[in-house]
């Protein structure tokens, strides 16, 4: 018996549930980047759904998912070095400490 | 057989992601991720993603994981490294996610999805992959390359010391 495409889409929304619980509720700026992260793999996930269970030759989600890819690893590399940032300003990578452009 | 596997596998994915929201020690979390990470690798090689299966493994957990590790030593203060959570707005939070989850598993499950039910299995994925790119996407592809290349850039510059 062979997986059909709800379960792996109900698996994704489970993934982009739990990720966007974390990027909420955490207080740190790794661990909501993270989160953030699990949110890209779930949708990386339906991309790769849709493109095998689409029965076409044609993989166009591939593409997709690959430069989803390519602009999380620019956005993770420029995040990391504004947390790095952070740190040396406020001395910790909290994110309600970020609160200088608070009106 | 596949369907076993896939089940292992999604637990495994769900129940990391759990650890890594819930849990109170960065490290534990940046593991739990690097696990769930792998996992996802597995499940786009069982739905004939080989060339993205492999990027997986060397992006997300091999370079990602290491640079959040080493933030991770580099912001932490103190023996332990352990952080909170916010904790005013919480309960609320929980309710949107389950919320946003219900609704998701609603939706998916009332639609009829247009597709035949062949599911062609392609051998040379990689091959029409690179030819999907680097004939029909040329343009996006030279234009991420350049928005990486600013991204290295910027990232040098921000962390840099004065």
């Amino acid at each position: 018996m062979n997986i059909t495409l709800n379960q792996i889409l109900i698996l994704a929304a489970g993934i982009f549930s739990i990720g966007l619980l974390g990027a909420l509720t955490r207080k740190s700026v790794i661990i909501v980047v993270m989160c953030i992260e699990l949110m890209f793999n779930a949708v990386n996930i339906n991309m790769l759904a849709f493109a095998y269970f689409s029965g076409l030759p044609a993989i166009r989600g591939q593409v997709f998912a690959i430069f989803i890819m390519v602009v999380s690893a620019a956005e993770m590399g420029l995040t990391m070095a504004i947390a790095i940032l952070m740190y040396r300003n406020k001395g910790t990578v909290e994110v309600n400490k970020a609160n200088l452009m608070k009106w | 057989m596949t369907n076993a596997l896939f089940w292992i596998v999604s637990i495994i994915i769900l129940v990391a992601c759990w650890r890594v929201v819930t849990t109170r020690n960065l490290l534990h979390s940046v593991l739990a991720a690097f696990i769930v990470l792998i996992s996802t690798a597995i499940i786009y090689f069982m739905l004939n993603a080989e060339f993205l299966g492999i990027a997986q493994i060397l992006i997300y957990a091999g370079a990602v994981t290491i640079l959040l590790l080493f933030v991770v030593m580099l912001t932490t203060t103190g023996p332990r490294f352990e952080t909170g959570f916010e904790n005013k707005v919480s309960p609320l939070m929980y309710l949107t996610s389950l919320l946003l989850f219900a609704l998701l598993v609603f939706i998916i499950s009332n639609i009829n999805w247009p597709f035949t039910a062949t599911i062609i299995k392609m051998k040379n994925v990689t091959e029409v992959l690179a030819g999907r790119i680097f004939l029909e996407y040329l343009l996006p592809f030279e234009v991420a390359s350049v928005l990486l290349l600013a991204a290295l850039v910027g990232a040098v510059v921000l962390a840099r010391k004065e």
